[in-house]
């Protein structure tokens, strides 16, 4: 194991955060302060924090409509996050975005898409540019198992390819496009092997398991960053929640999340395998400290205000 | 211990940004009690009183009735205990107001004045009195161009539209001396006539296409078109195509009434129906027919006869903005099914209720016994043309129904008197009277008094009009109407009261609910 | 002054801008053109096999080089995607679309994504991209290779759409539109790439918003557009000479649009005739005319002519394809009918 005990604790930290964030999401939202909807990222944290703990804020992500997790593990403000989920001025797109469109162009993190297969696309222009200024930077696009089917993502690893940019495709499967199963809809059920049609090295990794992630992901932008091209890496996961908040999820067998909640749990596999490592102390003051900071970020953006009306007519054009 | 404190325009209400001063309730040097009402303020929503902030003395007024002020704009200066007139004085200028000019009553120069006063009713008293006929002078209408502005436009310097770059060569303007407000400063016509109208100059009346242009003529064939055979014989008659009327009638037929209004369109000027099916006029080097007075004709004549003789007449005319009215028309028709309400309907409400609230014009002259007979309630008599003459129906204690009430009532009232079935108490007495020819087209009419009435109201053509307005051009529905009076017993600034109550009814109808 | 056509003029404008700023780059299918063709090494290392299929970039990639004039696959949304997200992180690319009919494959990487990431993100966001490709009938180029729909480009919000019709507009607005911050579809008439005229040898822009009059008259308003601005200039020079003054307004860029600049030649001339060849429903010269409509109704002397195209896709065949396109008869026949009124 290549990391050292201070970048353990943070990816716990990290994974923490986004636990601690979607699961008051999840309570909040009943509470009716949230208007529009969100999907929750709450089992895929592993996911998330082993792909950004590999980057830099120079390098970018392209994310989904299910993107909290994305834009906490590349830096994103927790505060500005939860302000912008519940409408507020103070939010990081000022109240314009909200909960699908979160982005922090500073950290790296180029929104969250909510146009499925969205990313990719953008995500290679990122890459276009690291490799056009000679940064060695990287371009990461999220998309899910749903996503994996869109035609442009198709023409976005054709496009990587061609022009060997520095893009590492990461595709969560987590069983689910909205409520119909990747059994049904990913067409040879395989997005490995597809990825690996247009002509780029392509794994699949268990997505529970925040090292086995993180080392492909390592290998993956090492060769980016040197020239080598992109890389498609295919992360097996679980959606704990609905599709979006209020699914009913008549479509889930009995006991299947409370099992996936015991048994598929990437914050207890980090733990159990840093036992020698991390002690529990250490990882309980981490949650102590990030459910204060939830705390704090729930209560400031209740308090915070709403946009003027008058910013409607605002940030259409940088001049007209 | 003495101390000074500012009596200004309250903040009643968020969308509240300016108040009317009415009338002040206590004179200058008056003493008051916390919350005794100081003065009355107008809004654009409502008319309340200003209570005083605690116990004082009026020291100083320095807003005059009619004068509109931002809120917090300064009405008055109240004291407590002995204060010096330089105190007040430095008060005054402490806020930001000339404090020499406060003790004039021009409204103009009352403290943080932001906007033209209404007209100052007492002024316009004396020149009722003077020229009763109150026709507009012909204004100058000539462009004159500020010398401020006046130069040539160096055209590589400035961004403008071709146009602004035309007006200005050709009326000698310097376009560097014009603040563009245009995508990146640019300088369109607008900009260029906003700073002539700013810096003292004045703009020719813009031409505007003619609104009365005849409406084309369809020549198809419109024998096969569904309509009455009434209206068929109608439009054969006036030489109407049946394509240039619009269908109005059951299953899409065209109807009389349909082939009526486009002879309406395209002869607005002749009295239409009336004139097409009334008697031709006798015309002395043309064959003529006698015909005897009616008995109607005749009263008609006696009694307007007298009226113009021996009632010394005085008009007074105002434009009144309908777009309120409208929608209040507009809001009630569409809630409420039963009732169709008319502008006219509206009209004789707010005329009541203005009488109401200057009952002095609420009056009949009795000449014999030399007496004014004030009345409590507003009888409203409504001029309706029959074929051969006119009769006024009366809508009895207007002031007391609602807008529905009256709408029905009109209907019955206007359906008997073209019947024919109208009962002498249904059209005797009256006490003021209106006579709408805008049906017809008329922008403005004189009414000639209905004694022993002593004011009649004449109401011209509802139309869109270019009208100024914050020193913009708009387009505003408006209505012209003209009140005659008896100088016998209704003053100019009486008259001119009224009327100024009746416009602010009109444009605020919500005052009629109040 | 040199005389230049119109494709001159726009590839002077991209060798210009490139130069002044290396964050330019050239996006598109056979921007260059001829890689891994079967010719000799040789012979591949050296030729610029098309230039583009409009023949615009030709030169470009022996001056810039490979990673500045970047041949892709045809793939529309991954080359809008990719020019879009290397436009909101540092570089101002040009993407070149070919024929502005194939928007339509890439659309939601226009409307959902370049044109929004500013106002989505709470203004954080600059996307200075260019979007260029061919417009408009004339050809035979049939159905799915003629359309002009700048109409539809110019109800979106976040993006800005310019429709030159000259040599000269069309360079000066192709540096303003790849100097502005904002996302700008460019729609050059195909029609156009021969027409010559005078352009200046520096490099110059020309605001987006501000309209030209490219004739100037005292009876009747034509607004046009592109290729329709030289039929509308043709009706204007033939009725001057039989005393009839006509006014023609190029607004030159469709969002923004010059509203002053239209409503003032309308309010002169009180006459108006829109030249569009942009749809028969919700076009350019529908929402021309719902302007003056609303914000000039009073100065109008007869009601407002519209020339558009029929409600039908483009033709194949010329005689089909010429009754399409709005003609410089019908352009006349609605002046002089206007002028009887």
């Amino acid at each position: 194991m290549s990391l050292t005990k201070p970048e353990l604790l943070q990816a716990y930290r990290k994974m923490y955060e986004i636990r601690a964030f979607e699961e008051r999401l999840h309570l909040e939202n009943t509470g009716g302060d949230i208007p529009g909807f969100i999907h929750l990222y709450t089992g895929e944290e592993a996911i998330a924090v082993g792909v950004c703990e590999n980057l830099t804020p120079q390098d970018y992500i392209g994310s989904t409509h299910r993107g909290h997790g994305h834009c906490i593990a590349k830096g994103c403000d927790i505060r500005g996050m939860m302000a912008e989920i519940f409408g507020k001025e103070t939010g990081l797109c000022r109240g314009k975005g909200g909960s699908m469109h979160i982005a922090d162009l500073e950290q790296g993190m180029l929104g969250a898409n909510a146009i499925v297969g969205g990313a990719p696309p953008l995500v290679i222009g990122a890459s276009l540019t690291a490799k056009t200024l000679g940064n060695k930077g990287v371009g990461v696009s999220f998309t899910g198992d749903g996503g994996s089917n869109q035609g442009l993502v198709f023409e976005a690893m054709n496009m990587a390819v061609v022009l060997q940019l520095p893009t590492i495709f990461i595709f969560e499967n987590n069983g689910f496009g909205e409520a119909t199963g990747h059994d049904y809809a990913v067409g040879g059920r395989n997005i490995t092997r597809r990825a690996e049609g247009f002509g780029m090295p392509a794994v699949r990794v268990d997505g529970v398991d925040f090292f086995a992630v993180y080392e492909a992901v390592k290998e993956a932008v090492q060769r980016a960053r040197e020239g080598g091209g992109p890389t498609a890496i295919e992360a097996m996961a679980y959606r704990w929640h609905g599709h979006f908040e209020g699914d009913p999820m008549l479509y889930r067998a009995e006991g299947e999340v409370e099992r996936l909640r015991a048994e598929k749990d990437p914050l207890k596999i980090f733990r159990s395998k840093t036992r020698k490592q991390l002690s529990d102390a250490e990882l309980d003051a981490i949650e102590t400290e990030v459910n204060a900071l939830v705390d704090e970020a729930v209560s400031k953006a209740k308090a915070d205000p709403y946009p003027p009306a008058e910013n409607v007519l605002t940030d259409v054009y940088a001049s007209y | 211990m003495s101390s000074l404190f500012a009596i200004e325009v309250p903040k009643w209400g968020l969308s509240m940004e300016e108040g009317t001063l009415s009338r002040w309730l206590i004179q200058e040097g008056d003493s008051f009690k916390a919350h005794q009402e100081l003065c009355e303020i107008e809004t654009s929503k409502i008319a309340n009183a200003l209570e005083a902030p605690s116990d004082g003395v009026l020291c100083r007024i320095i807003a005059q009735p009619g004068v509109t002020l931002p809120v917090g704009g300064l009405l008055g200066v109240g004291a407590q205990g002995e204060v010096s007139a330089a105190d007040i004085e430095a008060f005054i200028a402490s806020r930001g107001g000339a404090p020499s000019a406060a003790a004039t009553p021009a409204p103009s120069t009352a403290a943080a004045p932001v906007k033209a006063s209404a007209p100052e009713p007492q002024a316009k008293a004396s020149q009722a009195v003077a020229a009763p006929v109150a026709t507009p002078a012909p204004q100058s209408t000539a462009t004159q161009i500020p010398a401020t502005l006046q130069g040539q436009t160096d055209e590589t310097q400035v961004q403008a539209t071709p146009h602004a770059l035309r007006m200005a060569r050709e009326l000698g303007i310097d376009l560097a001396k014009v603040t563009g407000q245009g995508r990146n400063g640019r300088i369109s016509q607008k900009d260029v006539e906003q700073a002539i109208v700013a810096q003292g100059g004045r703009l020719a009346a813009p031409q505007l296409a003619t609104p009365n242009r005849q409406p084309l003529r369809s020549t198809e064939d419109d024998s096969r078109l569904e309509a009455t055979p009434l209206a068929r014989r109608l439009a054969k008659q006036w030489g109407i195509n049946l394509h240039d009327c619009r269908a109005t009638g059951a299953r899409g037929r065209i109807c009389q009434a349909d082939v009526e209004a486009a002879q309406r369109t395209y002869q607005p000027a002749t009295s239409t129906v009336a004139a097409a099916t009334a008697q031709p006029t006798a015309i002395p080097q043309a064959d003529f027919e006698v015909q005897p007075l009616s008995g109607m004709r005749r009263a008609i004549a006696q009694r307007l006869q007298e009226s113009k003789r021996n009632a010394p007449h005085y008009r007074l005319s105002l434009d009144l903005d309908l777009e309120n009215l409208m929608a209040l028309r507009q809001e009630i028709n569409a809630s409420i099914p039963q009732v169709k309400v008319s502008i006219n309907d509206l009209l004789i409400k707010a005329c009541a209720q203005a009488l109401i609230r200057v009952p002095e014009v609420n009056v009949q002259y009795d000449e014999a016994s030399q007496s004014i007979r004030r009345y409590s309630d507003a009888d409203i008599s409504v001029a309706v043309a029959l074929p051969g003459g006119l009769i006024t129906p009366i809508v009895r204690a207007a002031n007391q129904k609602s807008i529905a009430q009256i709408s029905t009532e009109m209907h019955h009232l206007a359906t008997k008197a073209k019947a024919g079935t109208l009962k002498p108490e249904e059209f005797q007495g009256g006490t003021f009277s209106i006579s709408n020819l805008g049906m017809l087209g008329i922008r403005q009419f004189d009414a000639i008094i209905n004694p022993p009435q002593a004011a009649i109201l004449a109401i011209g053509s509802s139309e869109q009009r270019v009208v100024a307005l914050d020193g913009q051009m708009v387009i505003r529905q408006q209505v012209t109407v003209s009140l005659s009076c008896d100088h016998r017993v209704i003053d100019g600034a009486l008259g001119a009261t009224f009327l100024r109550e009746l416009k602010r009814l009109v444009q605020t109808p919500v005052l009629m609910l109040v | 002054m040199a005389i230049k056509t119109y494709r001159e003029a726009v590839k002077e404008a991209l060798a210009q801008e490139m130069e002044r700023d290396e964050r330019v780059v050239l996006i598109g299918e056979d921007v260059r053109g001829g890689q891994a063709g079967t010719a000799s090494p040789e012979k591949l290392a050296t030729i610029e096999a098309f230039g583009g299929v409009l023949g615009v970039t030709k030169g470009l990639w022996t001056q810039f080089g490979s990673s500045r004039v970047i041949d892709t696959p045809i793939t529309e949304s991954a080359i809008v995607g990719m020019a879009a997200g290397a436009a909101m992180t540092g570089l101002r690319p040009v993407a070149e679309l070919m024929f502005m009919d194939f928007f339509g494959v890439c659309y939601d990487m226009i409307y959902n994504q370049a044109a929004k990431f500013r106002y989505m993100f709470g203004g954080k966001a600059k996307t200075p991209l260019v979007m260029r490709g061919m417009i408009g009938a004339g050809f035979s180029a049939a159905a799915q290779h003629s359309q002009s729909p700048y109409n539809i480009f110019g109800s979106t919000p976040g993006v800005k759409v310019v429709v030159p019709s000259s040599p000269y507009d069309v360079k000066g607005l192709l540096i303003q539109s790849i100097r502005d911050e904002d996302p700008v579809i460019f729609c050059e008439h195909k029609a156009l790439y021969e027409l010559k005229g005078e352009v200046p040898e520096h490099a110059y822009t020309i605001p987006l918003g501000v309209a030209n009059y490219t004739r100037e008259g005292t009876d009747v308003t034509i607004i046009a557009l592109s290729a329709m601005v030289h039929k509308a200039n043709a009706v204007a020079d033939k009725l001057l000479k039989e005393g009839i003054s006509v006014e023609v307004v190029d607004p030159r860029t469709v969002s923004p649009l010059d509203e002053e600049g239209i409503l003032e030649s309308v309010a002169s001339t009180g006459r108006v005739v829109i030249v569009d060849e942009s749809s028969a429903r919700f076009g350019f010269a529908h929402d021309v005319a719902a302007l003056i409509a609303s914000q000039a109704f009073h100065h109008l002397k007869a009601p407002i002519v519209l020339i558009t195209p029929p409600h039908t896709p483009v033709p194949f065949s010329p005689p089909l394809e010429q009754a399409w396109i709005p003609s410089v008869e019908r352009i006349e026949a609605a002046v002089r009918k206007l002028m009887e009124a």
